[in-house]
Order: C-alpha cells, then sequence, then structure tokens
C-alpha cells in the first residue's frame, strides 16, 4: 500500500481538469483585483466579472457530472470528484453569486470599496469550494483557512461602524481559536492513522496506531468543525457576528460557510471515520462520533429554537434560526454515518447538500430583503420596523412570509423537501436513539413555527404608526428575489432532477447514461 | 372522456389556483375591488360544477375501489408519485367543500372591505389544499395538502379576523402544525417498513394497503402502536378531540364569517376524514386496540361540548363548542367499528358541515347587522327578523337532529353502530357499549336544551334592547346564501336513500332492526315501513299518552287548556317542564327518543315503496315521503312553538303566579313513560326483533299475492342500491 501511496507521490496526476471549477473562481478573482487597482469603484463591472466566474465555474461543474474523463482522485488522491464534491460546489457558487446580487443595494448604500469586497467573495468561494472538493486533511485546512480569513475581513467591512468591527473582531479571536483546535484534532489522526488523505485514513482507521489517539482527534475535529458550522455548544460567536456584519454577509455566512464546514465534516467523519465491522476501534470511533454528533444535534435544534423565540432583531433571530438549522443538516449528516450501503450513504450526503441548498436560497430570500428594508447602517432590523407593512409593500412582505414558511418547512416550499430529505436516512436507520433525534427535530420545527410566524404576524396582523416608505427595489435585487422565490418553489416541488443528480458520484452516472 | 376522467380531479385542484391568479391580476392591472368577489364566485362555482361530475361518470373506475385516478411520479429519488383519486369516503367531503366554497365567497359581499384582492386569493388557495386532502392517495402528497391548508387559514383569521385574531390565528397554526409534523415522522417511517419488508420504499397508500392486505406488511408492537399514535394526534388535534379541543373556539370565534363557516364545514373533516382513512386503513389492529380511549374522549367531547357551549355568552362561541360535541359524535361512529356507526360517522361529517356552516353564516349576517355576537344583546329578534329567526331555528333543528333534517340520520346511524358495537368490553355484566351510547345520548339532549335555550334568548320574548328594533330582515343575497344550505337541510333526510345507498342497506340489514331485505310491505309495502309503522304506533301510545297526562296535571290546577292563559310556567313548574319538553321532544321524533325510529323507518320504508307510481318521471313514492318530512318540521314547529309560549318568559297572568310543580304521584305517573320513550329511542331491537316475524309473515303474504312484476319494478327504480348489493 505504500509503494501504492509513494507512486501516487512521485507521480502525481496533476490533472488541471480536476481542479477547473476552484481555478476559474480564483482567477475571477484575481482580475477583479486587478481591475479593480486600476478602475476603482466600478461596482457594474466587478460584480459582473465575479458573476461571470461563477456562471462559468457552475458550468463546468455541470460537466463533471457523469464525466467519466476525469479521474476519481486526482493530485494524489487530494482532490475527490464525487457527489459530496459536486453537489456542495454547486451549492457554494449559488450563494456566492445570490450574495452578489444581493449585496448591491447595500455597497450603493454604505459606498463600500466594492473591488476589495468582490474580490474577498470570490476567494472567500474558492476556499469553500476546496473544502468541497479536498480528499486530504490539508487541503480541507487550506480551504477553510481561505474562507475564513476572507469572511473575517468581509465581517468588518463597514469599518466605521463599531458592531462591524466588534462582529469581525470576535469572528477572528474565537475562530482562530477554533482554527487551532482543528489542526491539532488533524495533527493526532495523522499520528494515529499515519496519512492525511481521507481515503487512507478509512483504510487505517481499522487498525490504528494508538486508537487514544484517534479519538482525541476525532473530538479536537468535532470542536473545530462544530464551530465553523455554528453547533451547539460552539454557537455562542454566531448571534453577535450575525447581528454586527453588514446584513448580506450576514446571508452569506449563514449558507456558505456553513454549507462548506459540512461538506468538510462530512468528508471527514462519514467518508474518513466509517465503520468497519470486527475492527474494534473503528467501532468504538463510530459510534462514538455518532452519539456524540446525535446529541449535539439535539442541543444545536433546541437551543437555537429557544433562543431564537425571544429575539427581538430580525438578524438575531436569523442567527439563531441558522443555528437550528444546522442542527437540522445533523440529522441527515448522521444518517448518512450509520447508512448500511454506499448508496444510501451517497443519498444521505446528497441530501444534507440539498438541505444547505434549500436553506441557502431561503436565507438568501430572507436576507435580501433584511437588506432591503434595513436602510443605511442596518437602522430597520427590529421586529417593530416591520409592523404593518404587509399591505404597503405587498410583494416584499409576501416573499419574507414565503421565505419564513420555507424556513419553518411547511409543503411546497423548499424546507419542506428538505426536511423530509435528511429525515429520511435517519428514520430508515431503524435505530432508536436516531427515531428520538428525529421527533426531537420534528417538535423543534412546531417550536419554530412560533418566531418564523411571528414576523409574518407582525408584517401583515398590526397596523402601522410610523410613516412608511416603501423601499425602490433594485434590478440586481428584484433579480436575487427572482432567482430565491422561484428557488423555493421549484426545490419544493421539482426537486426531483436535482436530488438525482446530487445523489450521483460520477461513475455510477456514466453506467446510468450508457442504459 | 378518459382524458377527462383522469384529470378531473387535477383540474378541481388547479382550477381555484388559477382563480386565484386572475383575482391577483384583476386586483394588478384594474385597480378596482368590484369584480374581484364576481372572478372568486365565477371560478368556486365553475370548481362545483366540475365537481359533480364525479357523481355521473363512473368510466375510469380501477381495481383499487378509486375513481378517476390518476398517478404520475412526482419525486423519483423518494418514490413518491402525485396519486389520486376518490372513493364512497371521499367524494361526498370533495362536494361538500366545492358546494361550501361560494357560499363562504358570498358570505363576504359586504364583509370585506379591506385588502379584498388577498381576501379572494386566499380563500381560493385555501379551496385547492382542501380538496387536494380529500383526494390525495400518496401519504407524502397528503401531507402536503393537509399542511398547506393551514397558511391560508392562518392568514384569513390573521388579517380579516376579530379583536383576538392574533392569538387565535398563531394558536391554531402551532397547534395544528405540531400534531402534524408527527404524522410526518410516521408517513417516513412507513416508507422504511415498507422498503424494509419488500425492498421499495413507498408513500403510495394504495400500494401499502395492498402490501398489508398481502402479508408482505405487518406494523407489530410498539412500532405500530407509535406509528399509530403520529397519525392519531395529527388528526385528533384537528377533528379536533377532546383535551385537542381549545384551538377551536377561539379559531371559530375570531374567524371572519366565511374562515368560520370553512372551518367547520371542511377544515375540521379533514381530520375525522384522515382517521378513516388513513387509520383505520393502515392500522386496524391498532385502532381496535385503543378505541376504548377515543370511545371516552368522544364522549366527554360530546358531554362537555354541551356543557360548555350552555353557558357561552357569544352566539359564535357557543356554535363553536357545538361543533366540539358534534365532532365527538363522528369519533364515537367511527370507533364503533360496525359499518352502520362508520356510515353514521361519515353522514355526521356532511351533515356538521351543512348544519354549523349554515349556523355561522346566520351569525355572520346578525353580527353585520349589530356587531355584536353576545346572546344578552339580542332578544326578541323574531318581532323583527321572522325570515332570520324561521331559518335559524330549522337550522338549529338540523344541527340538534331534529328526525327529516339531516342531522339525525347521522347520530341515529352513529348511536345505533355504538350500541352494536363491541370495540368496549364487557365487564362484569356492563356492556359499556351501552353505556357509551347512552352517555352519546345525554349529549343530544344536552345539545337540544343549549341551542334551543339560545334560540329562546335571542328571538324570543320582547324586543328588549332598543337597538334591535330597527334590524333589518334577510335580504335577498343573504337568502340565497342560506337557502341551499337549508333546502340540503331539510331534503336531505329524505333523500338519504337516493344519494346514499349505503345508508339505506345497512339500516336495512342492520343486527339491531334485523329487516332484512328491502321488502313490500303493508302501506308501503315494505317491511321496514310496517315495522316503522307498528313502532310508531307504540310510540304514539307513549308520548301522546304522556302528553295528554301532563296536560291534564296542568288543567286540575287551572282548569283551563288555552295557550294564551300560560307562559313563563318554567319559572313556578320546573320539573313539570322538563317532563313536558321531553315528552314533546320525544312527540317531535328527536334522535334518542322513541318518536324518531319509528319515523324514520316508515319514512325509509315509504322512501323505497312501490305502493304508488312511477309517472311521467316522478316517482310519487318521494314525493309522498318529502310531504311526509315536512310534516315533520311543522310538527316540530307548532310543539316548540306551544313549549315557548306555555313555559318561557315572563309569567304574564298573576293566577300562574301560585302554581306547584309536579307532586310525587303525578311524577310516579309520568316516569315510567319518559324512561320508555329514552328507552325505545335508545333501545328499539326488542320491539322491532318482536314484532319482526309477524311483518314478515305479513309481508310474505302480500308478496306472493302481487307477485314478481312489482318486485322487478322496485330493482330497476333503484339501480344504485342493487348494485351495491352485488358488492357484498
Amino acid at each position: 500500500m505504500n509503494t501504492v501511496f509513494l507512486a501516487d507521490l512521485v507521480n502525481p496526476n496533476t490533472s488541471l481538469s480536476a481542479i477547473l471549477p476552484e481555478m476559474i473562481v480564483a482567477i475571477a478573482g484575481t482580475i477583479v483585483m486587478l481591475y479593480d487597482s486600476f478602475a476603482p469603484k466600478q461596482r457594474v463591472v466587478t460584480g459582473a466579472i465575479s458573476l461571470v466566474g461563477l456562471l462559468i465555474s457552475a458550468f463546468v461543474l455541470y460537466t463533471m457530472w457523469g464525466n467519466a474523463d476525469i479521474p476519481a482522485n486526482a493530485w494524489g488522491g487530494m482532490i475527490a470528484n464525487d457527489n459530496l464534491r459536486l453537489s456542495f460546489s454547486f451549492v457554494a457558487l449559488f450563494v456566492s453569486a445570490v450574495t452578489i446580487l444581493i449585496s448591491t443595494v447595500w455597497t450603493e448604500r454604505e459606498n463600500v470599496p466594492v473591488g476589495e469586497y468582490h474580490s474577498l467573495l470570490m476567494f472567500a468561494t474558492v476556499g469553500m469550494l476546496f473544502m468541497a472538493s479536498g480528499n486530504d486533511m490539508v487541503i480541507l485546512f487550506l480551504g477553510l483557512e481561505t474562507l475564513s480569513i476572507a469572511t473575517y475581513v468581509m465581517a468588518g467591512l463597514r469599518k466605521s461602524d463599531l458592531r462591524s468591527n466588534e462582529s469581525a473582531m470576535k469572528y477572528f479571536i474565537l475562530g482562530s481559536f477554533s482554527t487551532g483546535f482543528l489542526l491539532y484534532g488533524m495533527a493526532l489522526i495523522y499520528g494515529a492513522t499515519g496519512s492525511t488523505n481521507i481515503t487512507e485514513i478509512a483504510l487505517a482507521v481499522a487498525n490504528p496506531n494508538f486508537p487514544a489517539l484517534l479519538l482525541i482527534g476525532a473530538a479536537m475535529l468535532v470542536i473545530g468543525f462544530g464551530f465553523k458550522a455554528a453547533t451547539v455548544p460552539f454557537h455562542v460567536w454566531t448571534p453577535d457576528v450575525y447581528e454586527g456584519a453588514p446584513t448580506p454577509i450576514t446571508g452569506f455566512m449563514a449558507a456558505g460557510p456553513k454549507a462548506a464546514a459540512f461538506a468538510s465534516f462530512m468528508r471527514v467523519f462519514v467518508l474518513g471515520f466509517p465503520l468497519v465491522a470486527g475492527a474494534t476501534a473503528s467501532v468504538a470511533l463510530h459510534e462514538t462520533w455518532v452519539t456524540a454528533l446525535t446529541v449535539m444535534a439535539m442541543l444545536t435544534m433546541t437551543v437555537g429554537n429557544i433562543a431564537a423565540i425571544v429575539q427581538n432583531n430580525v438578524k438575531r433571530m436569523l442567527a439563531y434560526s441558522s443555528i437550528a438549522h444546522a442542527g437540522y443538516a445533523l440529522v441527515g449528516f448522521i444518517g448518512a454515518g450509520v447508512a448500511a450501503t454506499a448508496d444510501k450513504r451517497d443519498a444521505a450526503i446528497a441530501s444534507v447538500a440539498f438541505y444547505m441548498l434549500t436553506y441557502a436560497v431561503t436565507n438568501l430570500g430572507a436576507f435580501a430583503i433584511v437588506t432591503l428594508l434595513a436602510q443605511k447602517n442596518d437602522r430597520r432590523t427590529e421586529f417593530e420596523d416591520y409592523n404593518g407593512i404587509g399591505f404597503r409593500s405587498p410583494v416584499l412582505s409576501f416573499a419574507l412570509s414565503l421565505f419564513m414558511l420555507s424556513l419553518l418547512g411547511l409543503p411546497l416550499t423548499a424546507g419542506f423537501m428538505g426536511k423530509v430529505l435528511v429525515f429520511r436516512p435517519a428514520l430508515e436507520a431503524g435505530n432508536s436513539l436516531l427515531t428520538i433525534l428525529v421527533v426531537v427535530a420534528v417538535v423543534n420545527t412546531a417550536i419554530s413555527a412560533y418566531y418564523y410566524l411571528r414576523l409574518v404576524v407582525v408584517m401583515f396582523f398590526r397596523e402601522r404608526t410610523t410613516e412608511w416608505l416603501a423601499p425602490r427595489i433594485s434590478l440586481p435585487l428584484a433579480a436575487a428575489l427572482l432567482i430565491t422565490i422561484s428557488g423555493v418553489f421549484y426545490f419544493g416541488i421539482f426537486s426531483d432532477r436535482i436530488i438525482e443528480r446530487f445523489s450521483q458520484s460520477p461513475p455510477r452516472a456514466v453506467v446510468k447514461a450508457e442504459k | 372522456m378518459d382524458l377527462i376522467g383522469e384529470n378531473l380531479l387535477t383540474i378541481l385542484i388547479l382550477l381555484p389556483v388559477f382563480g386565484a391568479l386572475a383575482t391577483i391580476g384583476h386586483a394588478l392591472f384594474w385597480k378596482q375591488e368590484g369584480g374581484l368577489k364576481w372572478i372568486t364566485l365565477g371560478f368556486t362555482v365553475l370548481n362545483f360544477l366540475v365537481s359533480l361530475f364525479l357523481l355521473f361518470d363512473k368510466s375510469t373506475a380501477s381495481v383499487n375501489g378509486f375513481f378517476f385516478e390518476k398517478n404520475v411520479s412526482w419525486i423519483r429519488a423518494i418514490n413518491t408519485n402525485y396519486h389520486v383519486g376518490v372513493d364512497g369516503l371521499s367524494i361526498w367531503l370533495v362536494i361538500l367543500t366545492t358546494f361550501i366554497m361560494p357560499i363562504a365567497v358570498v358570505s363576504t359581499w359586504r364583509a370585506v372591505e379591506k385588502r379584498a384582492a388577498a381576501f379572494y386569493v386566499f380563500l381560493l388557495l385555501l379551496e385547492s389544499a382542501m380538496l387536494g386532502v380529500f383526494v390525495s392517495l400518496d401519504l407524502l402528497v397528503f401531507y402536503l395538502f393537509f399542511e398547506a391548508s393551514l397558511v391560508p387559514m392562518f392568514f384569513l383569521i390573521g388579517i380579516w379576523g376579530g379583536q383576538n385574531r392574533v392569538y387565535a390565528a398563531v394558536k391554531f397554526f402551532v397547534y395544528t402544525a405540531l400534531g402534524s409534523l408527527l404524522m410526518l415522522v410516521a408517513i417516513i417511517g412507513l416508507y422504511y417498513l415498507h422498503a424494509q419488508a419488500t425492498g421499495v420504499g413507498t408513500f403510495d397508500y394504495v400500494t401499502l394497503l395492498s402490501s398489508l392486505k398481502a402479508g408482505n406488511l405487518a406494523f407489530v408492537g410498539p412500532t405500530a402502536t407509535l406509528l399509530f399514535w403520529a397519525f392519531a394526534l395529527a388528526f385528533m388535534i384537528k377533528v379536533p378531540v377532546f383535551p385537542f379541543h381549545t384551538w377551536l373556539p377561539d379559531a371559530h370565534t375570531e374567524a371572519p364569517t366565511a374562515g368560520s363557516v370553512i372551518l367547520a364545514a371542511v377544515m375540521l373533516k379533514m381530520g375525522t376524514y384522515g382517521l378513516m382513512r388513513f387509520n383505520f386503513g393502515l392500522f386496524p389492529e391498532a385502532s381496535r386496540e385503543f378505541a376504548g380511549i377515543f370511545i371516552v374522549l368522544a364522549i366527554i367531547g360530546i358531554i362537555y361540548g354541551a356543557l360548555v357551549a350552555m353557558v357561552q355568552p357569544d352566539v359564535k362561541r357557543l356554535v363553536a363548542y357545538s361543533s366540539v360535541a358534534h365532532m365527538g359524535f363522528v369519533i364515537l361512529g367511527m370507533f364503533s367499528f360496525t359499518e352502520m356507526g362508520m356510515q353514521g360517522a361519515l353522514y355526521q361529517m356532511l351533515n356538521h358541515g351543512i348544519a354549523t356552516g349554515a349556523l355561522f353564516l346566520l351569525v355572520g349576517f346578525i353580527y353585520e347587522r349589530r356587531h355584536t355576537r353576545a346572546i344578552s344583546d339580542f332578544g326578541g329578534i323574531a318581532n323583527v327578523m321572522p325570515i332570520y329567526t324561521t331559518i335559524f331555528v330549522i337550522t338549529t333543528m338540523a344541527s340538534i337532529g331534529l328526525p327529516f333534517l339531516n342531522g339525525f340520520v347521522g347520530e341515529f346511524l352513529t348511536m345505533l353502530g355504538m350500541w352494536t358495537s363491541t370495540a368496549l368490553p364487557i365487564t362484569g355484566g356492563v356492556n359499556w357499549n351501552y353505556v357509551a351510547t347512552m352517555l352519546a345520548g345525554t349529549g343530544v339532549i344536552f345539545a337540544a336544551v343549549y341551542l334551543l335555550w339560545m334560540v329562546q334568548r335571542v328571538f324570543f320574548g320582547k324586543v328588549t334592547n332598543p337597538s334591535n328594533k330597527t334590524l333589518t330582515d334577510l335580504n335577498w343575497r343573504e337568502i340565497g346564501l342560506i337557502a341551499p344550505l337549508v333546502f340540503i337541510g331539510i331534503i336531505y333526510g329524505a333523500l338519504v336513500a337516493m344519494v346514499q345507498p349505503d345508508v339505506k342497506r345497512l339500516v336495512a340489514y342492520s343486527s339491531v332492526a334485523h329487516m332484512g331485505f328491502v321488502i313490500l310491505g303493508m302501506f308501503s309495502f315494505t317491511e321496514m315501513g310496517m315495522q316503522g309503522a307498528l313502532y310508531q304506533m307504540l310510540n304514539h301510545g307513549i308520548a301522546t299518552g304522556a302528553l295528554f297526562l301532563l296536560v291534564g296535571f296542568i288543567y286540575e290546577r287551572r282548569h283551563t287548556r288555552a295557550i294564551s292563559d300560560f307562559g313563563g310556567i318554567a319559572n313556578v313548574m320546573p320539573i313539570y317542564t322538563t317532563i313536558f319538553v321531553i315528552t314533546t321532544m320525544a312527540s317531535i321524533g328527536l334522535p334518542f327518543l322513541n318518536g324518531f325510529v319509528g319515523e324514520f323507518l316508515t319514512m325509509l320504508g315509504m322512501w323505497t315503496s312501490t305502493a304508488l307510481p312511477i309517472t311521467g318521471g316522478v316517482n310519487w313514492n318521494y314525493v309522498a315521503t318529502m310531504l311526509a318530512g315536512t310534516g315533520v318540521i311543522f310538527a316540530a314547529v307548532y310543539l316548540l312553538w306551544m313549549v315557548q309560549r306555555v313555559f318561557f318568559g315572563k309569567v304574564t297572568n298573576p293566577s300562574n303566579k301560585t302554581l306547584t310543580d309536579l307532586n310525587w304521584r303525578e311524577i310516579g305517573l309520568i316516569a315510567p313513560l319518559v324512561f320508555l320513550m329514552v328507552f325505545m329511542g335508545v333501545y328499539p331491537s326488542p320491539f322491532l326483533n318482536r314484532s319482526r316475524e309477524s311483518v314478515v309473515a305479513i309481508e310474505n303474504r302480500l308478496t306472493r299475492q302481487e307477485a314478481g312484476g312489482e318486485i322487478e319494478k322496485v330493482e330497476t327504480s333503484l339501480q344504485p342500491q342493487t348494485s351495491t348489493n352485488e358488492h357484498r
């Protein structure tokens, strides 16, 4: 086995096509940066370049589905090319593209240096893409750092606002701290298994050098990834950071980095720490992480929802709701961990990716409206500010209600399909602990109805006492709303194709294409 | 035709959606709200007409027993299909929905002023969702519609509701959503149990059912229990079964009139429909196991709902609580696990939809005029609004379950079913099924008490509140609105035989009556008719005998029998009044008192009779039955009017102030009669059994004389029935 590994090192398969989507986004980011230094403050141009880059990348990604020419394990096995990578990459590109559209309002209003902003966003996207595609802990770490550093800066982009500074500072310090845990965990795993490659690790967990190291390392990884995915008890940074960060960035952070964190998290745990029947160390590890994550999922959902009920600020409410949603996504994650066959595992991974997609489309839509209504310096973000706007701005209000109902998981919306899909693998296991987990998730959904509906109630069932000027909807924002609204319905009603595609790894897609 | 047949249900579901789009379009481009209601009304009426096709075309019948089936793949990854179809269980609920909607729309003609476009859009979307619930045969699709129906209702209550609307709307939503979410878990659970058992996961109800029947799939032990309760809880909250009913009075009271009507008429039925379709269909063992709990809860609901209704100061709240009681009957009938009980439950669902829907409409009418719903604000309204009063009283009678109005068939069958049920055990010589039936019976009496009391307080007596003097009676729009409901209420009972051949068949076959097949009899030349006639003789003897006795008692005291000499006697002679009222009820034929069994059977017999000829396409037997039915209503009117004038109100005649109530001798005299009235109403079978042999003997002779021709005529005139007999 070692010789094979060495051969890989000596003669790495440097297939550029395997990392083409990442390359394109990185190049687009560089062009934006360069363009900005020669012709600064060209909002439309830099935004357009970024969007085009994302679109081309998405197109390339699309061709990679079912394309057998791309080596399954390129770059010496450091780049994976499976459904996990492809589907999560798609989510990341989608989130970035919509974020660019949404933030036009904000960049204009706050006079933000857009060149920096767009290039940072592009590099953050590169980070997310590598977090999805990395099949080696080193690549995952690099991706995560690329993403994090870009996000730290973006959170503090509104330099004159103290809240924004606080947000960036908190995010940076706590984020670095958690990265330390992550890195330490990776080192310990390397010590236990002798490799940083996920595939190698998966083979080695059955018979590791030091089983204890493996367990401690895994625990460290849970802390590190848990922080990035904002799961309880590693969530405490979320509300402050989300509230303080500029609204479009908050929307981005809640959807994109969270999805990327889930991609890496799942790759390491589901694919890297599988259950090898009969091997004591593997069984112990698998059992431990499944149980730990189950408890974490329950806590995440419950704490997120209960805390969300008492919020009076819409952004904070959405922050806690995003914590709760991380909990729901964990249900599918755990389902993937306990899946009996590779097919079912892939389906479960796809369900989490789909869940993140539905969450992204809904959440971005909600943040688009919150951004629009917020006005300068995020002044209007309290629940009171939404009093009685229902029939004054019917389009915005009904759209926001739709997003709330989708977050709640009501049928015919994306949120419903997402929930059904992530609950499915967990129930399939027939494990009573997981069944309880699903019931907890469902009860939590009912709890969440209270605060999601509260926004609807405030908008429609109350009368406005202060005057109200309906904001003007700019073209990019209208596009973003159109994409998110139709996305909510499309994913809720016609999700058939996407789910199928998400659960196909390329090699199997070829087999399907033949018939 | 096939193309239409296959897509008919889809058209039904989608038409209101198109209506909603048209409404939005109209609101956007014309900016005037006058046309909105016409568009909405047009679409709902069109939908009703389309739904009538369901009754006529059965060419698409499938092996599963579902008509108008459509089954296309929706999301292949999780093997869920858009699968719709109707059968005998759902067809009437679909038509009830499409029937109620135009009425609900017209009821808002003037009531909704603000944001009319949104109102009609939500109303139309609600119709879509409700129709979807009743026709879905895929569990996931069912769940989808079940939940989707919450949203429009939430907005309807929240935006156009009363003072406390926000609280009511949120409570309504959160309560019902919690229940249905657990059902979602169970639905996904079913998918995997099926996958485990057969290798293919499915949400398809028909597939699941056939796997269960074939023995490929079985739910055992705690799994079955959990699945059962996950489904049951969702539906119990929706129905609502006591103690999950607390959202209902709030939602009903705060909702706009159209919302209350739809809520009562259709949305509550989604719960009972779900129990019947899914809990009974998928978990028959668990259903039997836990039937006791449901029966107890149903009876608590019946009695509790009635008692709480009695003390409500608000008319709308009163009607809302009466819904709790009525739905208790539906649950009771279902869990009796007798065909009759279930038919009764199904029937009761429809009745409740019509009668309670009409009541909410009527409350809405008066609210529009006076902007109050407190009973104490009214009084003596009959003097200023005679038409309104008449219709209200008839509707109330239907709601109470007066024979020949729609309510009583449902209640009758329900209780008959419960009586013969074996769902509850027999311990220590006590058959708890009998006990349950009797308790439910008291609920009927309570219902009569609180509804009539309300009627009395609102409509009769002097006009006490000066602002009521200027009330205008119903206008043509309102009359047109309520007329179909009342009309259906009246002829419903008479039409039983025609619209629901199963009910007739059941009564005929029923173990209580042991009446056997439909045969020719005494006047109607049907055995049923003869039995009924015999029984009616007995009843008449007892009830009328008792009435004469009672009149005698008062004559002894006052030496007058003129109604005008009395008034307000209830105040001085409470016991006398109580017994008098019960006897009157028996005489009117209130279910559960002896009179109604006889009347019911008689009219059923007449309906199926061939004694009268069919000329020019008119079956005169039907006409005769209907005429007889109006007689029952008149009886109710005059008897109750008499009761009202004699007993209620202030004591007008000073010489009545000194009247003494019944003494022990008189009580002892009348008690056995009252007992018999109740007993014969509750348990007619000893009487019917006894008379059966002789009746059959007479009937045999008659049939032999009149020979085959007549019998064949029966068969041709009752085509639907013979076909259902073959089913057996």
